[in-house]
């Protein structure tokens, strides 16, 4: 394995690892018998357009070789 | 997954969320130490592929649910140990077929798709966790593609297709967010949401097993 193929696998991992963490503390939230606040979702959704411009961003100048 | 559920509701142990979550982090483990191992020809034999590392998958998962003071934690390691184990092998699977050939990153694409499930089904009951939940899984996918594409993974003509997902998939969610805030049910734009989400992550799965 290369070390390009490395990173990228470490980069997934890592994102497969973080969104992990996230719904687990949101399950653990969710037994504890806490509320989700509008202001988490609005959070949320800024960050879904951030991910999306980012693909726009990256996707707009083709893929790296 | 369902299945080992339902196997473990049978035998009278009780499975927590948080204990599905470890078993899929130990798929993951797993993964790593057979990527590891591979380097050694004998590890690379199927009759020892195939017994070491489910063995090693519920042995884990045995040593972990003990340590965390779990009340069945021979039983749950064993039938969570095994189901974690045979859910990455359907998912290298997939992907092999797909594209006859994969590796570790497969494990990310089995995390999200494990986390999906899971989300779904453990959030159902209250609404906007489901949401909240949905958006945080959305937001991984789309960022792993973009590492992927990054990677030079992903064709132009792949790339027009997943940026008309991306855009439907982020559209659904804004209206399934402004129906909530409306106070109305909109199974439509969920069940939407879901098919795009299931189709980036198909993408993800195959591309990542490259």
């Amino acid at each position: 394995m290369s070390t390009t193929s490395i990173l990228l696998v470490l980069k997934l991992v890592s994102e497969g690892v973080g969104v992990a963490k996230e719904i687990s503390d949101l399950a653990r939230r969710v037994q504890a018998g806490e509320e989700i606040t509008d202001a988490e979702i609005e959070l949320a959704r800024a960050q879904v357009a951030e991910s999306v411009k980012n693909w726009d961003a990256e996707t707009a100048n083709g893929p790296e070789q | 997954m369902e299945g080992q559920i339902e196997q473990l509701k049978e035998m009278g142990a009780t499975l927590t969320p948080n204990m599905a979550y470890i078993a899929v982090f130990i798929s993951l483990a797993i993964q790593f130490v057979k990527t590891i191992l591979s380097r050694w020809k004998l590890f690379e034999e199927e009759g020892i592929k195939q017994t070491l590392y489910p063995m090693l998958s519920a042995g884990s998962t045995m040593a972990v649910y003990y340590f965390l003071g779990v009340e069945d934690w021979a039983l749950c390691g064993i039938v969570m140990g095994f189901g974690a184990s045979g859910m990455y092998v359907a998912f290298t699977g997939t992907a092999k077929i797909a594209k006859k050939n994969s590796t570790v990153t497969t494990a990310a694409a089995l995390m999200l798709c494990a986390l999906l499930v899971f989300g779904c089904e453990t959030f159902k009951s209250d609404p906007k966790v489901e949401l909240l939940a949905a958006q945080k899984t959305f937001i991984a996918t789309v960022d792993s593609l973009t590492t992927l594409h990054r990677a030079g993974k992903i064709s132009e003509e792949e790339v027009k297709q997943l940026t008309v997902l991306i855009h439907k998939g982020q559209d659904y969610l804004i209206e399934w967010e402004l129906a909530l805030k409306a106070g109305n049910t909109r199974p439509d734009a969920i069940s939407l949401f879901q098919t795009v989400l299931d189709q980036l992550l198909e993408y993800e799965l195959v591309k990542g097993g490259d």
